[in-house]
């Protein structure tokens, strides 16, 4: 049976995220970006996202307590930095000085205090299909670059790098990048190995003879997809392979850094040759890259790092010499990348279309915030018309509650997907769509 | 910022108060009371018989200082000054002191003659309180809204903490009910909705609170606090919640799957669709019940069967196929964590496949789910399923809930991991037997179920009390188990005394000879200065060698590279120094064994000078290698025999005991600390009797094993865990902290199930075990619901209740509640018989219907909540692997591990086709759909390529058969039935095609090269 041009296009809508048009039995090719209409003009076209790994210490990092119970518990100076006089972290020499790019968020809550669930909830809860915000993203966005995956979740560790402990991951696993109820396209690509980032690219046919193949397995899926017409998997899978065969060729390409490795600037912004950001600076230079090239949304996540007291860990720090051992290394690993993602983004007019987002599943609280807790956490965005310089929302005197302008984590999805020039109100698939208690906090954008 | 405010108010009462106006004692004192002095001097407590809760209780004062106050003269009130330190003892107690501001307050109270301000109720208001607004508060608000951390800095226990609020402001304001929150919220008027996931008050109640709210919240004024910790309470709504409810007495006689879901058809208007043609429904029926396609013979027989007994008769020879338990099996390994031993750090190391085989076995024997739940937790204590007084699988199986991911490193001494590993034994009880989440309650009362923190430890108390030991392989009585683990156990105390005993005589020698080891150390410093020195040489000589080997290869950027790793490294050799041995008691010597032979990532030097071949450096690299392994061996013996060498004369009776060391960890059939290591074949870990217990916990009497176990075990005192024989209660932990030790909780099973019957043995796992599946029970009714639960949901794709490892009222709420009960009350009366329960899912209409759905029916069931038709849904990782390696060899595998090694590339498998987890107990598979999918089967040698031609061999294609004729074998093979007219068409069109382009007809390779397209096609993975 003939696959039809109306089926097809139907089905484009239906999985954004692996779009691309072609006809059957010919050798030739057309590929196309989706352009898909956005709910109103949004200057975000990608996000990356810096995922600090076991929820990360506000009060440690950006969001200084106004009350300590114990200060020695909070061995690290802050300062009111920039023109707008946030204040940051000592921790942070290099984001301190790009302070006018940060938009702080301090009244985070909603989140989980558990890692496993937490790090599902961060990702994944505003909308009630279990989709994670990088495949509703891509999904309202459609994809900018047919040929690579749309969402892709970068871990791993450069060749040489003998500071991280392990190569990074999301706490939940492949839900918290997954595609939930969404089409199965969806969800994120996982790069484990950054020497090679995708397996199998070789293919033994040559292009002419992989296009007819791939529009015979079309052919092939054709009777059981028309049985099963509702049934987004099948043409999801289909399509999977057209991905596949066009990443042989995209994918070495935007994964190939020998220019910026040559580049000595490049290197420097970065901070691809220090041992403690080699990996991380490599990965949001990827990240970039990716970008650059169209995909909507990275998820770089944290590293356990070595701890100036002995041992490693992340960013889950339950004690005084986690505190002290830890902290300052995780910070260490992503201060400059992140400022360099910052300078590089702008001097390419490429950061005012993509958002960086930095924080974890939580934040913390207790003394000397080594707990769990679900009532305050920091994020910050840069780029992608944030309000650069702002803090938005406060916590108590403690730090330990969002009490100004509190932001709960599904309103903080639907401000990202608002800068996207999407609207929660009007995304759903399957007649499925966000909590209606999602708000924008529009104040945050410019 | 109306937030903000409130809370500043709430938390600086002290230093916002005016000067000019008398102190209140309803409004600061006594909420300073409350929060520095009352959590002792309580109506209940009155420690040193004070109770500061009122104002006569407080001029009455304690046992030894009298009256606490004299009005008007602060300076002489006792109460000022023990707070002050002007009189012993000091107030709090082992808490900081009061701030001066606080004092101040105080102090200018009883300057202004200590009054007591607190508004006065009419008696009928106090009564009305009593009757109408105290019970709802105490059992309805008190879980969370009470103690030090009520939920949201909101307490309910006080008029003045009801007036003050919490985050969210004050809850209540006196008088004025149309502008309190609580009122609000306790009508679910706006967003806030209390009690949170309870039963709303009834309007009747709402109605007390605003007459109570009217009337200036009248309260008791004997009584200012009701409660100081939270309260935990069971609800009338946990009561009714669909998974705690007991199961019906009785079905209908007409009772069945089809008939349950009838009626919510009919409500809905969905037309249920007709069942599904034989090929697919023999297909879904083979893979769903045994994990394998149907054969081509299987394919024949039941097309071509008539009779109206054709299916059943399928199903009965599908259970009754040994692949049955095997396949069922696996659902119920998912909820094991099975798999994972000798990963290091965790243990024991499980036969695991020992294990797997086990449960095989007992699904094809059908042995009651009930027994088998039970083994899972007192399998060692039961006698065999046989009929003997002992199994050694049972005992394995009842050791599954030590199968989780958390540590083992330093449980013998780290109170936390210890708390974490039993965590997990909780965690398996409620997620994979009961579906419920007991491990909330840890740290705190469970927030939606009623579970409090005390069960949780009541509990912990049988994992506490069992633990784990190796016993032969051989044993095949319970007297040969229980003295294997004795011996075991003696041996490794044994062992840890001698230990402790050396370790105190060493330091006696090294302490007596005036640091006799740090002076041998400091020997040593001369002598291996230069054999580092030589090393940096080698280290150099590597360099080059890599050097000239990447200008060799034109890689510049690389030599570069190198070449500034050199500079540095001769600029480092011209001042060489050694590094710091004396450190860490040598612990730096273990690293030239990491930098010559390599280490995790590290590339050792060997390695590297053999890759640019220098074979002089490696003879010489390894010659290193050897000095400093036998060096770090001779720092290693002088620390431990205080200095002196193990020959030397002045330890001969050290010596002695080292060698009985020796002599026992060779009598030990296992690495007795590290338990992931795989013990030999001829013993096995498995459950037992006495578990570890806190120092701390070890009574006064214990005085000597409290002493043994600091000189074996660690020289911290809250670090010690000793005593492998503790049966016994578990300790609370306030917060799930280990740091914060509280009641000893008697070990006992969840107040909401009611109680053990039966009087406790030994742990008491066997008493627990026979309560979780006691007939007629609440617990047991949870246990079938959950199999029910969870065998829909293999057959059908979907659970009737989403959530299959949360049953409880954090999960999802079924639609259809009477079908699951329905399913556990046969599944109950039919003997816990999962085989019974498979095939009346199996033989309902409902099961055999077909996927195709139309349009309008979709609309209206778009989820397939309702399940008028199957679902189409994707092959397990399990089923695609068997099918894989079926297809090659033609065979069925009983073993998985044979079925492995019948697929070239499994692990690739593994990945791209989301093998299970070994770390969570799973409740639902990931179907992932990826691109780096679709790379695999079309690029990797393992996937299709290889195994079309492979199949195209076997089916014995031979090279004159065409494509036409041999479609119907393909399709029968690949997707178990036959060819449509469509799909002859195409695959003629795809020959003439495949001719065309090529120029030339080579039969076979069109074959391979169909069967290639139908290897990657969805068909293959997916049944209907």
């Amino acid at each position: 049976m003939m696959f039809s041009r109306r089926r097809f296009l139907t089905h484009v809508a239906a999985a954004p995220g692996i779009t691309a048009s072609g006809s059957l039995w010919a050798d030739e090719r057309t590929i196309a970006a989706t352009q898909q209409p956005t709910h109103h003009p949004g200057r975000v076209k990608s996000v990356i996202f810096y995922y600090c790994k076991g929820g990360p210490s506000q009060a440690h990092t950006f969001d200084r307590p106004r009350h300590m119970a114990d200060p020695s518990l909070h061995p690290f100076g802050f300062q009111k930095c920039g023109a707008s006089g946030l204040e940051i972290s000592d921790l942070f020499p290099h984001l301190q000085a790009t302070a006018d790019d940060l938009c702080l968020i301090r009244s985070g809550y909603g989140a989980l205090a558990t890692h496993n669930e937490g790090g599902i909830h961060i990702f994944t809860s505003a909308s009630k299909l279990g989709a994670s915000l990088g495949a509703w993203v891509l999904h309202g966005l459609g994809s900018g670059n047919p040929s690579l995956p749309g969402h892709v979740l970068l871990t791993g560790r450069v060749a040489g790098d003998r500071f991280a402990h392990d190569n990074g991951s999301v706490h939940g696993g492949a839900r918290s990048v997954g595609a939930g109820g969404l089409p199965p396209s969806l969800q994120a690509l996982s790069v484990t190995d950054l020497a090679s980032p995708i397996a199998n690219l070789d293919n033994p046919l040559d292009p002419a003879a992989q296009a007819r193949w791939l529009a015979e397995l079309r052919a092939v899926n054709g009777a059981f997809a028309a049985r099963h017409r509702r049934v987004a998997e099948l043409d999801a899978r289909t399509e999977s392979f057209a991905v596949a065969e066009r990443m042989q060729t995209a994918a070495p390409e935007a994964f190939d850094l020998s220019k910026e490795l040559a580049d000595p600037i490049m290197r420097k912004l970065y901070g691809l040759d220090p041992q403690p950001t080699r990996s991380t600076g490599t990965k949001l230079l990827l990240a970039r890259r990716l970008v650059e090239r169209g995909v909507r949304f990275v998820v770089v996540p944290s590293m356990s790092v070595p701890s100036l007291e002995g041992g490693s860990g992340d960013w889950d720090t339950h004690t005084p010499t986690a505190v002290r051992g830890v902290i300052p290394n995780l910070a260490l690993a992503c201060d400059q990348p992140l400022a360099g993602l910052i300078a590089d983004l702008k001097q390419r007019g490429l950061l005012d279309q993509t958002l960086i987002v930095w924080g974890g599943e939580m934040g913390r609280g207790g003394n000397g915030h080594m707990n769990h807790n679900g009532s305050a956490f920091t994020w910050w965005m840069a780029g992608g018309g944030v309000r650069g310089g702002a803090a938005y929302g406060a916590t108590d005197e403690q730090g330990f509650t969002a009490v100004e302008k509190p932001i709960h984590v599904r309103d903080l999805h639907a401000t990202i997907l608002w800068a996207c020039g999407l609207d929660v109100g009007k995304m759903s698939y399957n007649g499925v769509g966000f909590d209606s208690a999602c708000k924008v906090a529009k104040e945050i954008l410019a | 910022m109306k937030y903000l405010l409130a809370l500043l108010c709430f938390s600086c009462i002290v230093g916002t108060t005016d000067a000019a106006q008398p102190v209140s004692f309803e409004r600061e004192v006594l909420p300073l009371l409350e929060k520095r002095c009352n959590k002792c001097h309580h109506p209940e407590q009155q420690r040193g018989g004070l109770d500061l809760t009122r104002i006569d209780t407080i001029r009455r004062g304690g046992d030894e200082l009298g009256a606490a106050i004299v009005p008007g003269k602060p300076e002489e009130s006792p109460l000022l000054q023990v707070l002050t330190g002007a009189k012993e003892s000091r107030m709090p107690e082992n808490g900081e002191p009061l701030a001066p501001a606080e004092i101040e307050l105080l102090r200018r109270w009883i300057a202004e003659g200590a009054k007591d301000d607190s508004t006065p109720f009419p008696a009928d208001d106090v009564a009305f309180f009593e009757r109408e607004i105290r019970p709802v508060l105490s059992a309805r608000c008190f879980k969370c809204h009470a103690g030090d951390e009520a939920e949201h800095g909101l307490q309910l226990t006080s008029r003045q903490a009801i007036l003050a609020g919490g985050v969210r402001g004050p809850a209540a304001v006196a008088g004025k009910p149309e502008s309190s929150l609580m009122l609000r919220a306790i009508r679910h008027d706006g967003e806030l909705k209390m009690p949170r996931g309870g039963d709303k008050l009834s309007d009747v109640q709402a109605a007390a609170f605003e007459t109570w709210i009217a009337k200036g919240l009248p309260w008791p004024s004997n009584e200012r606090v009701l409660a100081r910790e939270k309260q935990f309470t069971i609800s009338e709504a946990d009561r009714k919640h669909w998974a705690f409810r007991p199961l019906p007495k009785e079905l209908p006689a007409a009772w069945s799957i089809d008939a349950a879901l009838r009626p919510h058809h009919e409500r809905l208007g969905l037309t249920p669709a007709a069942e599904a043609d034989r090929y697919r429904l023999l297909r879904r029926v083979s893979y769903d019940l045994i994990g394998y396609p149907p054969t081509p013979d299987e394919i024949a027989v039941f097309v071509a069967d008539d009779s109206p007994q054709a299916f059943e008769r399928v199903v009965d020879r599908l259970l009754d196929s040994s692949h049955f338990g095997r396949r069922w099996g696996r659902h119920w390994l998912d909820y094991t964590r099975n798999g994972a031993n000798a990963q290091s750090n965790r243990g024991p190391a499980f036969d695991t496949r020992r294990y797997d085989n086990w449960v095989a076995r007992c699904l094809n024997e059908d042995r009651p789910w009930d027994w088998f739940v039970r083994t899972h937790v007192a399998g060692d204590l039961m006698p065999s399923y046989e009929g003997q007084d002992y199994s050694i699988d049972q005992a394995l199986a009842a050791a599954v809930p030590l199968n989780g991911p958390r540590t083992f490193e330093e449980i013998t001494t780290q109170t936390f991991v210890l708390m974490d590993k039993l965590d997990e034994g909780v965690e398996f009880l409620g997620r994979s037997v009961l579906g419920i989440s007991l491990e909330c309650a840890r740290c705190h009362d469970h927030k939606f179920d009623p579970i409090a923190q005390r069960d949780y430890y009541a509990l912990l108390g049988f994992f506490q009390s069992s633990w784990f030991a190796p016993v032969p392989t051989s044993t095949k009585t319970r007297d040969e188990a229980v003295a294997a683990v004795e011996r075991y156990r003696n041996l490794v105390s044994e062992q840890a005394r001698h230990n402790g005993f050396i370790r105190h005589a060493s330091l006696m020698l090294n302490v007596g000879g005036g640091g006799r080891v740090k002076q041998w150390q400091a020997t040593r410093l001369p002598i291996l200065a230069p054999v580092d020195r030589r090393l940096r040489e080698l280290e150099i000589a590597v360099l080059e060698g890599e050097m000239r080997d990447a200008e060799s290869r034109g890689e510049t950027q690389l030599a570069a590279d190198f070449r500034t790793a050199l500079a540095e490294r001769h600029t480092s050799l011209k001042d060489h120094r050694s590094p710091d041995y004396l450190a860490g008691g040598g612990a730096i010597l273990g690293k030239y064994n990491h930098l010559i032979g390599g280490h995790k990532t590290e590339v050792g030097l060997i390695k590297r000078a053999t890759a640019v071949k220098l074979p002089e450096v490696v003879r010489e690299l390894e010659e290193q290698l050897g000095y400093w392994e036998e060096e770090r061996g001779r720092w290693i013996e002088r620390s431990r025999f205080g200095g002196y060498a193990k020959s030397d004369p002045e330890v001969v009776e050290l010596a002695k005991v080292d060698d009985r060391i020796l002599e026992i960890a060779n009598e030990l059939a296992v690495n007795a600390s590290q338990c992931w290591v795989v013990p030999t074949t001829d013993v096995m870990y498995v459950r037992c009797e006495g578990g570890l217990r806190r120092a701390e916990d070890l009574g006064p009497l214990d005085v000597a094993a409290k002493a043994a176990g600091l000189q074996f075990n660690s020289n911290n005192a809250d670090r010690v865990w000793l005593h492998p024989f503790y049966i016994g209660d578990a300790r609370l932990l306030l917060r799930g902290d280990v740091l914060y030790p509280d009641k000893i909780v008697p070990r006992g099973v969840p107040q909401f199930f009611g109680a053990l019957p039966t009087p406790r043995q030994g742990s008491g796992r066997l008493q627990l075990a026979q309560w979780l599946t006691a007939p007629d029970s609440l617990q047991a009714a949870l246990a079938a619901r959950t199999v029910v639960n969870r065998a829909w949901q293999h057959l059908f794709g979907e659970a009737l209740c989403r959530t299959p490892k949360e049953l409880g009222r954090l999960g999802e709420q079924p639609e259809i509640p009477e079908l699951i009960d329905g399913l556990a009350v046969r599944f109950v009366a039919g003997g816990w018989s999962l085989k019974n329960i498979v095939r009346e899912i199996v033989l309902s209409r409902s099961y055999r219907r077909s996927a195709i759905v139309e349009d309008g029916e979709f609309a209206r069931d778009v989820d397939n909540r309702y399940f008028a038709r199957q679902s189409v849904r994707r092959l397990e990782y399990e089923p695609i692997v068997n099918a894989v390696a079926s297809l090659r060899t033609g065979r069925r595998y009983e073993d998985p591990v044979e079925r492995d090694a019948a697929v070239p590339g499994i692990a690739e498998y593994a990945k791209y086709f989301d093998a299970p987890s070994v770390y969570d107990l799973l409740d639902r598979r990931t179907a992932s759909i990826s691109a780096t999918q679709a790379l695999f089967l079309m690029n990797s040698p393992s996937a299709a390529n290889n195994l079309a031609g492979e199949l195209v061999n076997r089916l014995g294609i031979n090279s004159q058969a065409e494509l036409g004729e041999k479609l119907e074998t393909v399709y029968l093979n690949l997707v178990h039935r036959r060819p449509t007219v469509a799909e002859r068409e195409l695959a003629r069109k795809f020959v003439e095609h495949r001719r065309s382009q090529t120029g030339e007809k080579n039969t076979r390779d069109e074959i391979r090269e169909f069967v290639g397209l139908l290897l990657c096609g969805n068909e293959l993975l997916y049944i209907e």
